[in-house]
């Protein structure tokens, strides 16, 4: 017979010996998830902003305002109770460069993933380094190590504040904070969804779940686990919608197959739940719960939410990396989705090719659409006419050899009926059609004020990044530490500062 | 299923956070719950035992009813109702 447990207070973990997973799990998260977004208001309000935001820029990527790579200064709070759990610099410095494979698309690992996924894979344009300018303006190593008595910490946030024997965090407006730490529980780590409190702002990662070297143990010994949790942090779900085992949850971007729960271990391609054969689910993307030797890619969903996140939940963080690719923003630019109807989308054009655009004046540029046969006229400024395949390719004359591949989907054919704001026979209407530069979308200036205010007050702050850069560049020249290499990359980025202030000039009259 | 002080050893880590609870004198309950963000998230409520179950009453979420087969101080190992239907 059993008898009542002894203890006064007794906080247990599962040990992973029970047959199966407790019903309770999935049930329990949500409701109490839900009733945080009910009786926080503050947290319910940001969360409400951010996915909008998020829904907006995944129907219209080019609104993005980062078309490089964004540079994200790193402080990692080493919190240690003893000589093993003081990570050294080297396990530091594996770590951020773990993530700057991962964010990037250069991890070699991603060769594993299967040819069917792999036109998914994408590069998130994010980088990070550890901070060299602590928020006092001191120089440092970006890695603060603070000593404590505590055995361990659990998810409670108090490995967060120097008050409860952690490390207090750095101002989220500038830092991304990386906690160290040994975690109870069995837990690998968490992070904390943007909108949250300011002072718990960032991620925590065990100890021998950080980086690839040193004490990290495996099977969380390829830094996967801060990979994961930074995701967390620039707004990603995980891929299976957080609904257990259900297929009705959603992780809110369209490029990760619909699947039933998570996957955990090394799973064995392919694994097919909810209908979503012949592949399955998409185990081998970072938002799983599989071990690290596991999970080797972001989709190019992941990776406009991700933007979302950096332009509207964290927009003061990080700087452009001088001579980064620029442009990218149309390689997944989606045009003509205007009036609810169909949309056309364009394909990913290789990177770093900029496709620039000569007739993007709006009121001198016009859409003609006769079918059938389906002819597309350009009459622009260049009084080109435009070469048309109609699947797939759309050739402009222009645009000095450049191409957009029109995707077929789900149109079938380009009709006249996508451009609903044309009158028939043309006229001298701007044409509600994409017209982008690398850096911004005008075509929705006239006929769209909120995405016109969308393109400005994103061209801003690309100004004002751009001006925080070249403030920085010189003061390091004034300090003597600007290299001739380095200097070629300030003129560059310089000649792009130029150019943004003339859109931006021209966009506000 | 079998479950340990959050602090024991035998706990290896695990990507999926585990479901845990604080069984408190006078009857007082707090669960936890994997979170989105792989932060748990804690709920409350209130315990009991009846003969040789376990009630978990959370103010979220249905009642919980299981068998206690083993409770030490570093083991305690439950069975939930379906597990006693079909024995």
């Amino acid at each position: 017979m059993a008898e009542r447990p002894r203890r006064g207070s007794r906080s247990g973990g599962g040990s992973g010996q029970s047959n199966g997973p407790p019903k309770i799990r999935s049930c329990g998260t949500m409701v109490v998830h839900e009733r945080l977004l009910r009786t926080d208001p503050r947290y319910m309000s940001a969360r409400t902003d951010s996915e909008n935001r998020a829904f907006t820029y995944a129907m219209r990527p080019q609104l993005l305002a980062r078309s490089g790579v964004t540079v994200i200064p790193v402080v990692v709070h080493v919190v240690f109770n003893g000589a093993a759990q003081n990570i050294s610099d080297a396990q530091v410095q594996s770590q951020i460069d773990v993530l700057n494979h991962d964010f990037r698309k250069t991890n070699a690992d991603l060769s594993n993933l299967p040819a069917a996924f792999q036109p998914l894979a994408a590069d998130a344009r994010i980088e990070f380094e550890l901070a060299t300018t602590d928020p006092n303006g001191n120089a440092t190593n970006g890695i603060v190590r603070t000593s404590t008595t505590a055995s361990g910490f659990t998810d409670d946030n108090k490995v967060k504040h120097a008050s409860s024997g952690g490390a207090d965090a750095w101002p989220r407006d500038k830092y991304l904070n990386l906690w160290v730490c040994r975690l109870t529980g069995g837990l690998l780590g968490y992070a904390q969804f943007p909108g949250g409190p300011a002072d718990t702002d960032g991620v925590v990662i065990l100890d021998t779940a950080f980086g690839n070297t040193g004490t990290a143990a495996g099977p969380f010994n390829l830094g996967r686990t801060a990979t994961h949790e930074i995701g967390h942090w620039l707004n990603l779900r995980h891929i299976w919608g957080d609904d257990g085992n259900g297929c009705s949850g959603d992780d809110f971007v369209s490029d990760t197959p619909n699947c039933a729960g998570a996957n955990t271990g090394m799973p064995a391609f392919p694994h097919i739940t909810c209908s979503n054969g012949p592949n399955g689910d998409l185990f081998q993307n970072y938002m799983d719960y599989t071990d690290d030797a596991g999970m080797f890619m972001f989709t190019s969903g992941q990776v406009t939410r991700m933007q979302a996140c950096l332009d509207g939940d964290r927009p003061t963080i990080g700087h452009p990396k001088p001579g980064g690719p620029t442009g990218i923003l149309l390689d997944t630019g989606i045009a003509a989705d205007v009036g609810g109807g169909p949309t056309l989308k364009f394909s990913d054009d290789k990177p770093p090719v900029t496709l620039k655009f000569r007739d993007d004046i709006p009121t001198s540029f016009r859409l003609d659409v006769q079918q059938p046969p389906v002819t597309l006229k350009f009459r622009d400024d260049i009084g080109t006419l435009a070469q048309v395949d109609v699947n797939p390719t759309v050739k402009f004359a222009d645009d000095g050899g450049g191409s957009i591949k029109a995707i077929d989907d789900p149109i079938g054919t380009i009709a006249a009926a996508d451009i609903p704001h044309l009158p028939p026979g043309g006229g001298g209407d701007p044409a509600p059609f994409l017209l982008s530069t690398g850096h911004h979308s005008m075509a929705w200036t006239q006929q769209f004020p909120e995405a016109h205010r969308a393109a400005v007050a994103a061209l801003q702050q690309q100004v004002a990044q751009y001006e925080q850069a070249l403030e920085q560049a010189a003061q390091a020249e004034e300090a003597g530490q600007l290299t001739v290499e380095s200097s070629g990359e300030v003129e560059q980025l310089y000649a792009e500062y130029q150019s943004l202030v003339a859109e931006l000039q021209q966009l506000t009259g | 299923m079998v479950f340990r002080p959050s602090d024991s050893p035998a706990i290896k880590p695990s990507r999926a956070p585990r479901t845990a609870f604080d069984l408190k004198d006078g009857g007082e309950l707090t669960t936890y719950a994997p979170g989105p963000a792989d932060q748990r998230i804690g709920g409350s409520g209130t315990w009991r035992q009846e003969g040789e179950h376990l009630v978990l009453e959370p103010k979220e979420g249905p009642t919980r009813r299981y068998v206690v087969d083993d409770a030490t101080d570093d083991r305690l190992v439950l069975r939930t109702a379906d597990e006693i239907q079909h024995e």
